[in-house]
Formats: structure tokens, sequence, C-alpha cells
């Protein structure tokens, strides 16, 4: 057996974790490919319908700009409590909150629905709303009891994909339809996101996105609240020490993140579906966790990685339809993904030689 | 159905149906407490599950040995163990990371080991599972004879480990050195004791009770679903050793109360009641949290929990 000594570099460029990051982008799709053709598929093929669902056609251009929408908003709020070590894995419930209190407004004016520019607005509010209660939960239980944040958020998530499913089966189910389907009833056009490319389902949601991403860069980097986050983040007990108060940087970094997971479920809602289905619960918010890191938990690098991974969901469907393989497959390649992460990372950040 | 309830075969019925739930977790407690008590947090005991899980399927459908199968399925959860120990141990990274980066890897290669082997194979994917063996004599006794002392080889196994884990963490030189690693590792590594082994040993050997635990949830489920058999269990494994403040009798027992509100679910949705099956359905999930809400105050980690072990100048 080999011991490794792993000793840290005194400095690290910011050139060269640059690098390294763009480098994970391109390494990671072959590794997909290369797992395909472990498992004996044609990988060639799979390429081309990579290709094809990503930068090759426009459909699949705005399709991966579609499924990186919502993913951008989950990762932001991800990045923001990650910088303050605030684990949060829960952003799947979170979502699927949002979602659900969007559909309760929505419903409530079903018959008789507002104009546009009040429906749409105050439902992307209680999406926010709804991830942030969901999240103040496992916030409080973590900055006054200390309970670790990982299994209580990931318990919450169990409890909202649970409650979906009761919701579209029961109090939210559209009972009009023959042969009861599982599904809220579908949203009046006054609550549709506007769409800005046309003959495509690529909203607004994108651009509230990106100007939120940059809001995010501006909260973590510019203001007490974000050096707050980073300070907790990068030593606890001296940021406690220098006087900030650490209960309250674990319960804005969750809440906040639950708040942009809620958006991110309202705005795929109303963007996309219109209407609560069980298919709200797609594990986007396991994803999000993956699309934060690989975006160097930075709110601007989530820009971009959610776009690569939206690319790659998009992409990934694609090849799934291609080669008729299943979407554990992408669960795959995320689990090989931040596992490659982690340890570019360390590559980067440390000298190992053996010992 | 109340009525049957009442009766003595019933209720030992239900006594083995929640033994035969609770021990996949139970093992996954007992593995975590080893981890833990070293130093080292893996919450992706999910993952290391499920990867248990379908090994143990894959040999027990196509090779016939559910034996074959529980050590198929302890290797790929050591395999996993020697992954995150690599990454939190030797790189030194947040264990938290680590952890969550093994729960991926579980759910994404399980799902697609199921796909790739049984894709092709049908909608009916039946394993014999494990025979029972009753104890002689014990298994007279009326009421716990047919639920307690009848079980199958696993079970058994588990109230085995159970006693082993408590022998080997708190009376021997192996236990001593991973409490030492846990609480204090520069005084141990002062003292001659190899921090990094000692840790990699631990994760290593509770990764296997957790692949062993996966293990078990397949062969005693007999039929295999695709995706996420464990749901959530690994991770109510892991809460229950915060519940059981890493001792492992609390620990193991802690999984019984989920054993029976798993089966809650399942009863309700037999007897058809007024309470949405989907509320059932959260339970389990729910009582971790009031559970974990509930012993808050008391619970002490190993001191060096989540810390991963820098000499000190080196």
């Amino acid at each position: 057996m080999v011991w490794f000594k792993v000793t840290p570099r005194l400095e690290v460029s910011r050139r060269s974790i640059l690098i390294i990051t763009v480098l994970a982008y391109i390494v990671s799709p072959f590794v997909v490919l290369a797992v395909l053709a472990a498992a004996g598929r044609n990988p060639l093929v799979a390429l081309d319908a990579l290709y094809r669902g990503t930068i090759g056609t426009t459909a699949g251009f705005a399709e991966s700009i579609v499924q990186g929408t919502p993913l951008m908003l989950l990762a932001l709020g991800l990045a923001i409590a990650y910088r303050g070590k605030v684990w949060n894995i829960g952003a799947e419930g979170q979502q699927i909150f949002g979602a659900i209190m969007v559909t309760w407004f929505v419903l409530l004016f079903l018959k008789a629905p507002l104009p546009a520019y009040v429906m749409i607005p105050v439902a992307l509010l209680f999406s926010l709303l709804g991830g942030a209660l969901f999240a103040a939960i496992p916030a409080f239980m973590k900055s006054r009891l200390g309970i670790n944040e990982v299994i209580t958020t990931i318990m919450m998530t169990y409890v909202a994909v649970q409650a979906l499913n009761w919701l579209v089966r029961g109090p939210f189910q559209d009972k009009t339809i023959p042969g009861s389907y599982p599904q809220s009833p579908v949203f009046p056009p006054q609550t549709a996101l506007p769409i800005i490319v046309p003959n495509s389902s690529v909203t607004i949601g994108i651009i509230i996105s990106v100007v939120l991403c940059f809001i995010g860069y501006y909260i973590l980097f510019k203001t007490p609240l974000g050096y707050s986050i980073r300070a907790v983040g990068f030593n606890p007990s001296a940021a406690k020490t220098s006087g900030i108060s650490v209960v309250r940087v674990v319960n804005s970094a969750m809440i906040l993140s639950g708040a942009l997971a809620g958006l991110g479920g309202g705005v795929y809602i109303l963007g996309v579906t219109h209407s609560l289905l069980p298919e709200q619960a797609s594990g986007i918010g396991y994803t999000a966790v993956v699309v934060s890191l690989l975006g160097n938990l930075h709110p601007l690098g989530v820009i971009f990685s959610s776009l690569f991974f939206g690319g790659l969901m998009s992409g990934m469907s694609s090849v799934e339809r291609a080669l008729q393989i299943p979407r554990t497959l992408s669960l795959l390649s995320q689990g090989i993904i931040i596992v490659l992460i982690l340890i570019i990372q360390v590559l980067v950040r440390y000298e190992i030689k053996r010992a | 159905m109340m009525a049957m309830v009442l009766d003595a075969a019933s209720i030992s019925e239900l006594i083995a149906a929640i033994i035969s739930l609770s021990v996949p977790m139970a093992f996954a407690a007992l593995g975590e407490v080893i981890s833990e008590r070293a130093g080292v947090i893996n919450l992706g005991t999910e993952g290391v599950m499920l990867v248990g899980a379908i090994s143990a399927f894959y040999v027990s459908f196509f090779f016939g040995s559910n034996l074959v199968g529980v050590l198929l399925g302890a290797a790929g959860g050591a395999l996993l163990g020697l992954v995150m120990a690599f990454i939190s141990i030797s790189l030194k990274q947040d264990q938290i990371l680590s952890g969550l980066g093994i729960y991926f890897l579980g759910v994404g290669l399980s799902g697609f080991l199921y796909e790739a082997s049984f894709g092709q194979v049908g909608s009916t994917i039946r394993i014999t599972g494990l025979p029972q063996l009753p104890i002689p004599i014990l298994s007279q006794i009326p009421v716990i004879g047919d639920s307690i002392f009848s079980q199958d080889i696993m079970e058994y196994l588990a109230f085995v480990t159970l006693i082993l884990v408590i022998i080997v963490v708190g009376r021997t030189t192996f236990g001593l050195n991973i409490r030492a690693v846990g609480e204090n590792p520069s005084a141990a590594d002062t003292l001659g004791v190899s921090v990094t082994k000692i840790r990699y040993a631990a994760v290593i050997i509770g990764a296997t009770l957790a692949g062993i635990g996966g293990a078990y949830l397949a062969l005693s489920s007999h039929a295999f679903q695709a995706e996420n058999i464990t749901a959530g269990r690994g991770f109510i494994a892991v809460a229950m050793v915060y519940f059981g403040k890493w001792r492992p009798a609390r620990a193991f027992f802690g999984t019984f109360l989920f054993g029976a509100a798993y089966l809650l679910g399942a009863f309700f949705q037999v007897v058809g009641s007024i309470i949405p099956y989907y509320f059932l359905l959260m339970v389990p999930y729910v009582l971790t949290l009031v559970v974990l809400v509930g012993i808050a105050r008391g619970a002490r980690p190993p001191s060096a929990l989540g810390v991963p072990y820098k000499r000190e100048g080196g």
C-alpha cells in the first residue's frame, strides 16, 4: 500500500483554477461517452446525438437554455449557501414546494385570472416564499439546535415529494380530465412567462436568472452579509471571534438558497409545464449541487455551469432517445463529474508526493 | 382487520416484518457508528447501500446464490468506502462534499447497472430470497418464537454484528485507536497511531456494513425496483447514529423505530384508510426530523468528527 503525503501549495493562481474548471467541462462529456462505450453502446452515435441535442440544432440549443434556467437559480442559491459551509442538499424539495405554492395561488384565480402583469409577479413571489419557508425549518434546526442540515434537508425533500404526489392526485387534481391523470388544471395564459425567442420555450426566466446571478455576485462579494457568509465558510471559529453571528449567517444563507430554489421551481412551472405534475420532482435539485460546484461556487461561474448542464441534460435526453438507454446514465455521469472535480481541485491546490 | 392484528400470530408476524424492514438500516447504522467514531462522516451511505443492493440482486438473479450476492454487496460497499476514504482522508476534502459525491456515484452506478443487466429481462424480476432458519427450541416460544427466533441468516447476523461492533469498539486496541483518532487525532498521532490507517480501516469497514445492509434489502424485497430501492434508508441510518449518540446499540435499535414506520405505510395501504396514503409514506422522514429535534440538546459527537487530520507543520 502506498501512502500519500498531501501538502497545500503556497500559491494557487486564479488562472490555474480557471484552466482546470474549463478542463472539467471539456472532459466530462467524454467521460460519459467512455461509460457508454464500456457498456457496449456506440459512442459515435452518442456523440452525434449529444451534438444535435446541444449546439448542433436551434431546437437543441433552445432546449439547453430551457433546462438550464431553473438549474441556474437553484445552483446560484446553493453556491451562496456552500460558500458559508451551509450544506443545503434539499434544493429539490424547496423547488417542489415553490411550485406547489405557485399552483395554490394560480388555482385561486383559475376561473377569473387577473392580468398577466399582476399574475406573473405575484406567482413568482409565492414560489420565492414557498422555497424560503421550506428552507427555514432546516435552517433553524441547524442554527439553533446544531442538527446536521444535510440529513434534515434530505428528509424535507422526501416530505415534499410525497406532498406533491398527494396534491396532484387530491386537492389540486384536474377532475375535468377523464381518466384521472395525476396533474393540476392547466394554468391560464395570463400566468405563462413571456417567450423571448420565437418558436421555442425560452422565456424571460433566463433573463431573470442571469440578472439574479449578477445580484448574487454583488451580495456575496460586495455586502457585509456576503462577507460574513464567506468568513464563516472559511473559518467558523475565527468568524465568531471577530463578532460575526454564525446563527444569522446559517439562517440567511439557508433561507436565501431556499428562496432561489423555490423561484427556480416557479420559473419551471410557469415557463415550461404550465401545470403541476408529478414530474416536478425531476431530481433537478440534486443536479444543482453538481452545477454549483462546477461553477466553482461563484455566482457568475454558475451562469456557465448551469447552461453547460442544461446542454448536458438536453443532450443526454437526445442520446437516451437515440440509444434507448436509461436516465440513470445522466445520474452516473453526475456522480463521476463530482468526484472528478473534487480530485482535480486537489491537484490544483495541493502537492501530492509519495510518503 | 383490527381483530386480526390483536391475535398472537399476527403480533409475531408484525414483529418479524419490522425486524426485516429494520435490518438493512441497522447494518448501515452500525457501519456509520464505526466510521464516525473514527472522525469521518460518510454521508454517502445511501449510495453505498444502493450499490450493495444491485450487486446482491445481480448475483442472486443470474447465479442463484444469495451468499455470494451478500459477499459481492459487501465488496461493492468496501470499494466505495475506499473511494470515500481516499477523497476525505488522503486528499483531505470536505467530508460532507465527499459523501455527496459517493451518494451520487452510488445512485447513478446502481441505476445504470440495473438497466444494463435487467433492462431487457422483463417486468417481473424476482428472486427467491433467503430461507428462514428457526432456532430449535427457542422458536417454539409463543409469539416471539415465530418472530425473533425464526429469522433468516442475515437477521441473526445483524445481531451478531451488533455484539461484535460493541466489543471491537469498546474493548479492543483497534477500537481504542478508532476512538482516539476520532476524539484527539494529534494526541493519537504523537503516540504512534497512524491516523490515516485507522481512519481508512474505519471508513472501509463502515461502508462494507452499509453494502451488506443494501444487499439484504435487495434479497429481502424479492423483487427489485429499478431506482432508489433504499428510499432514504441510508440517510436515516446516518440520522440514527446521531439518535444513538454514537453508541452502537442505541443506533441499532433506533432503526427499528423506522422499520415500524415503513411498515405503517405498507399496512394502511393494504387496509385502506382515511389518511391519504402519501401522508403515511412521509411518516419515516417526519419521524426522523422530530427525533433529531428531540435528541439535539444532549448529543455530543466525537470531537474530531468532520475534521480532516493535518499534522502540525507537516
